[in-house]
């Protein structure tokens, strides 16, 4: 492993020459101290996009054109905030026109638009406003839910933009359904995306989060005001602390305790004064519920919102300047105090430091050592300006995180989405089959848009990790609803038209140079798709098991010995005779994928889902090494 | 536990109705200790209040707090007619009264027998920020460093000093307070019970099914042994151990819970909080399942604390939940044999307490010093330190505490000497092992060591 240096070269990503963007977003020069990148191949490319983009949907020829680019040219096309990146995610049909906003994809999928492709009879679960059967109207929050999860495995849209999206919204800004309805954290998400691939500074786009509806009516500072005439404030001190703290990682190291809690946070909560957010009872389609009336953007002038309240969020702004982090804040509202205070928060020392590892730990890295804590910081330091995409490529391909001691526990949402997107062939698939693992994300602890702690976020991956209920449900997962992964073929009626959807491996699994489906070349793509190791991990063990579900769709103990299934095998012993024999008869075998009856197809579709679905139980599928 | 030992328990059992069916050799079992954490900062000051008759302080106490008591149509003119409606009168056993909360009722005739202790002004956390403060009260340690949260916790440490048993995580998640001392198998001595009913490994409901199940379980039993040859901080080698574990107790706890089912009155409950009510019947399960589980520490938790807006309904929920006469907690004490109970200590902590005036949304802000409770029947009940101290409604510069918004509960006593006196209970001489710093406890020759009120003794806390 080289030794990671610094100071010693400026590297501006930007400069790359094949792929300079002046005006492209993203294409923000980063001149950072990092002398080298990492060893750059193919399992790298693919180690980045399991982290960073739920595997992404690029093709293997993609993938290995990345692999022969420099580094800093091929995390350009890897990772952007573009609404779609048809090299990760080539568009194939309509659905990389709606990928600009969750809300126009929950729009589209609830719609009877003919550009719609999702199945009619699944369109029901998408729309906004749910009815009961009695008729009632109520926004629905499981609604957003099925949006975000579908977005998650469709070509032509960004999975890299949804990992991301995740993080902010249920992570670092930790938003939350049981507190705020389901359009205003829609509305931040979408916000945050448009700012991000607008390629907003970082901390525009933290003030965006901070100044919006959905994390006032979160924090209840939309109903804090202020008297200018009488100097009196009322409200909660709640998000005055975050803003700090979850925001900005700001616990107050860089001043006295005293003044950060009665200067910095008593100041702030003033600062957040005049947000109250209008309502409208036809927002969202006329919901029967006046809790839903509340719109997803605040106007943060004087005026009277459409159900004839008088919002005076000028008026009930503390109006003067405020001192905070021992600086002078102005704005003539709380949106333009917000920003003021983020472009001052953004570098603070303690958030410096504090910030980048936050961002990398949630994201990359459950074990950061001391020298990669100086070199993340290092490198958000020379992030200049604060521009969280370059800052993401530049340490996804630096040898802060492609190396050996670098590994990331799956939480329930990255580890089922990685499934899900992996175990997806093309978007034929992904609408066709029709199931969604929404369920298992709830079962798993891992509830979108509703974090498992209230203030810190969603769960993160050493909690999953730590979790052996977790391990029990998502090994149980694959052994009593093994369909959800093994699932090949269904028959289904649609506007009484019938349909049959078969799924179809060989349109991505390669031929050997014979021209065959051979399971032991099937086996380790499948191995290298799913955990991304360069085979490090797909040991005799592993061997086995994934070629004797691909051959013969069974176990390699009933496929030996079906008098004796429950047989054990040391590796050792998978390696001796007579078990090699078994091994090498799996190996050889050749899949029909492209048979010519359709039933043998499936049959083989079958094999392959159970090796997948072996494959995801194994410890290699609950974590990401960085080398 | 040998399988033939733990087959003899099993057969042992009756399986008649919930009391009667109670394993009697887990109702005979070895001390537990069961740390409720309550998550978010619980403003324990809501549980307890000021007897009216005490009118200078409820009178400060009213004019600081009004505004958490009188929303949602509520419209109390006066502090006597709040207290009336809302509290139950309860004599301090060292003279005077107090209220206690009417959602806890149970709670209130737990003292009154003489099984709840209030620790007054305990101090954990020096700072107001969740996430530090929780890492300090479940670590028990008060240096904890605010960014590591791969480190052992004081339920962890306890266990370890005990030289046998499991903490039992009977919650969603594994708790810092449950985890060991070794870096490379923190969980070493967790058992994590979230699902008690379902805590196995499935091996297949259908041929397919099973046929998973088989290769998984080879799988799995080889690779152990394989990965034995990884270094420590291999980062699979907890999987494998999640495995083992659920293999090692998952079809015999099944066997356990199968045949004794959770009570109805238990099963049935309708608390504001679902998982809280989960972790009661995990909880319940686990007892049962005691000597299996080699149970001597329990981790709970309850989330919900933090009331910034609205905080009297949240409240009054949370606490009906853990003390109400239906709550999780008085049904669960139904439930089980005397003898179990006799031998278990409840412990009740949270982040910090909260700011003693009410802000500007009918809720408190983040504080410092609280109350923190300890019930059992080995508990020495009563009310230990300044249950409303003077000094808070002792005018400072023409302002009492009660008057500033920003104002906090003084911390006078160190949650550690409160938490070593329970280690200390379920093994004499584990306290100062788990909480090292309690080495130092006499001021008089260590001014540095933990924090004591004046004229606080916590010696004969627990019997």
């Amino acid at each position: 492993m080289r030794i990671f240096q610094f100071g010693v070269l400026l590297l501006c990503l930007s400069a790359c020459d094949a792929l300079h963007h002046d005006s492209h977003p993203g294409s923000v020069a980063v001149q950072h101290p990092e002398l080298q990148t990492a060893p750059w191949n193919e399992t790298a490319v693919r180690k980045v996009l399991r982290v960073f983009a739920y595997g992404g949907q690029a093709t293997d020829a993609q993938i290995s054109t990345w692999a022969t680019l420099p580094p800093a040219q091929a995390i350009e096309q890897m990772l952007t905030f573009d609404e779609v990146n048809p090299l990760l995610s080539p568009p194939s049909d309509t659905t990389a026109k709606f990928g600009g906003s969750l809300q126009a994809l929950q729009n589209l999928w609830a719609s009877n638009d003919p550009a719609n492709p999702m199945r009619p009879s699944l369109r029901g679960i998408f729309p906004l406003l749910a009815s009961d059967a009695s008729g009632h109207r109520e926004l629905s929050a499981t609604a957003l839910i099925y949006t975000w999860v579908a977005s998650s495995n469709k070509r032509g849209l960004n999975p890299f933009r949804q990992r991301i999206g995740l993080f902010l919204t249920n992570y670092l800004m930790a938003v939350n359904t049981t507190k705020v309805r389901p359009p205003l954290i829609r509305g931040l998400y979408d916000q945050l995306m448009q700012s991000l691939a607008n390629d907003a500074p970082f901390q525009d786009i933290l003030a965006e989060g901070a100044s919006s509806a959905a994390i006032a009516m979160q924090y209840g500072h939309n109903s804090n005001t202020f008297d200018n005439a009488t100097g009196s404030f009322k409200g909660n001190d709640d998000f005055a602390r975050e803003f700090h703290q979850l925001f900005f990682r700001i616990n107050g190291r860089d001043f006295t305790t005293d003044y950060h809690e009665n200067t910095t946070i008593e100041n702030t909560a003033r600062a957040l004064t005049g947000m109250q957010i209008d309502r409208d009872p036809q927002a969202w389609g006329g919901s029967d519920a006046p809790g839903d009336y509340w719109l997803d953007r605040i106007d943060f002038g004087d005026h009277v919102d459409p159900m004839g309240n008088h919002v005076n969020n000028t008026a009930q702004h503390h109006g003067n300047d405020l001192e905070i982090l021992g600086g002078r804040i102005h704005g003539n509202n709380a949106r333009e105090k917000i920003f003021a205070l983020a472009r001052a928060a953004i570098n603070l020392p303690e958030s410096l430091d504090n910030l980048p590892l936050y961002v990398i730990s949630s994201l990359a890295d459950d074990n950061l050592s001391a020298d990669k804590i100086s070199g993340v910081r290092a490198l958000w330091a020379a992030t200049q300006p604060k521009n969280l995409l370059a800052f993401l490529r530049a340490y996804a391909i630096s040898p802060l995180f492609l190396r050996a001691d670098t590994y990331k526990f799956f939480n329930a949402v990255d580890r089922n989405i990685l499934i899900y997107n992996l175990n997806t062939t093309n978007n034929a698939d992904a609408y066709s089959n029709g199931w969604m693992p929404h369920v298992l994300l709830y079962q798993q602890g891992g509830v979108l848009f509703n974090p498992a702690h209230d203030v810190f976020g969603g769960q993160t991956g050493p909690e999953a990790a730590d979790n052996a209920d977790i391990f029990k449900l998502a090994y149980n997962a694959t052994v009593d609803n093994y369909w959800f992964i093994v699932r090949y073929t269904d028959k289904y009626t649609e506007n009484g038209a019938d349909f049959t959807w078969n799924k179809d491996w060989s349109v991505l699994i390669p031929r050997n140079t014979a021209g065959v489906f051979q399971v032991q070349e099937t086996g380790e793509w499948l191995w290298q798709r799913f955990v991304a190791d360069d085979l490090k991990n797909y040991g005799p063990l592993e061997r086995a098991y994934v070629e004797s579900f691909l051959a013969t769709g069974t176990d390699f103990g009933a496929a030996v010995d079906d008098a004796d299934p429950d047989h054990t095998f040391s590796a050792e012993q998978l390696q001796a005779e007579p078990y090699a024999s078994y091994r090498r008869a799996h190996a050889a075998t050749i899949l029909n994928l492209t048979s010519s009856d359709q039933l043998t197809r499936n049959i083989a579709n079958r094999n392959v889902g159970l090796a997948i679905d072996f494959i995801a139980a194994t410890p290699f599928m609950f974590a990401a090494e960085g080398n | 536990m040998h399988r033939r030992h733990f087959l003899h328990l099993l057969a042992g059992l009756p399986l008649a109705g919930s009391m009667a069916s109670f394993p009697a050799r887990a109702a005979a079992a070895q001390r537990v200790l069961v740390n409720i954490m309550c998550v978010g900062g619980a403003d324990f000051r809501f549980l307890l209040a000021p007897d009216p008759a005490d009118g200078e302080y409820a009178a400060k106490f009213w004019e600081a707090r009004r505004d958490l008591y009188n929303i949602n149509g509520a419209n109390y003119a006066s502090y006597e007619q709040m207290f009336a409606d809302l509290y139950l009168p309860t004599a301090s056993p060292h003279g005077g009264s107090f209220g206690i909360l009417r959602h806890a009722a149970w709670l209130q005739a737990e003292f009154n027998a003489g099984r709840v202790a209030i620790i007054c002004n305990v101090a954990g956390s020096g700072n107001r920020r969740h996430d530090h403060s929780q890492l300090i009260i479940n670590s028990g340690d008060v240096a904890a460093s605010q960014y590591n949260l791969d480190r052992d916790g004081w339920g962890g440490r306890l266990v370890e000093t005990l030289g046998q048993g499991n903490v039992v995580a009977v919650t969603d998640n594994v708790s810092i307070f449950c985890k060991g001392s070794d870096p490379a198998r923190r969980n070493a001595r967790v058992i994590q019970v979230r699902d008690s009913r379902n805590f196995a490994l499935s091996h297949g409901k259908d041929p397919i099914g099973q046929r998973m199940a088989r290769a998984l379980k080879n799988y799995y039993a080889s690779k152990e042994i394989e990965a034995a040859a990884r270094p420590a901080d291999w980062p699979y080698h907890r999987f494998l151990q999640h495995e083992a574990q659920l293999r090692r107790f998952g079809d015999d706890l099944r066997l356990l819970t199968d045949s004794h089912p959770i009570p109805a009155n238990l099963s049935s409950l309708q608390l504001h909080n679902p998982l809280f009510h989960r972790q009661c019947g995990n909880l319940y399960d686990s007892y049962t399942a005691a000597e299996l589980l080699q149970m001597r520490v329990v981790s709970v938790d309850y989330n919900g604390w933090d009331t910034h807006r609205l905080q009297r309904p949240a409240l009054e929920n949370n606490f009906a939940d853990l003390f109400g006469s239906a709550g999780g907690l008085a049904t669960l004490a139904a439930s089980l044999p005397a003898a179990t109970l006799a031998s278990t200590v409840f412990v009740f902590t949270s982040d910090f307490g909260r700011q003693l005036r009410a802000n500007g949304n009918a809720g408190t802000d983040h504080g410092s010093g609280n109350y923190m409770l300890l019930l059992g029947p080995a508990v020495q009940g009563g009310i230990y330190g300044a249950m409303f101290p003077r000094r808070e409604i002792t005018a400072s510069d023409g302002h009492t505490p009660y008057d500033a918004h920003g104002t906090d509960i003084l911390g006078l006593t160190s949650f550690e000497r409160v938490l070593a006196r329970t280690c200390d209970w379920l093994q004499p001489g584990s306290g100062v092992r788990v909480f090292p710093r309690t080495v130092y406890n006499d001021l008089s020759r260590f001014p540095q060591g933990p924090a004591l009120e004046n004229g606080v003794d916590l010696t004969s806390l627990l019997a």
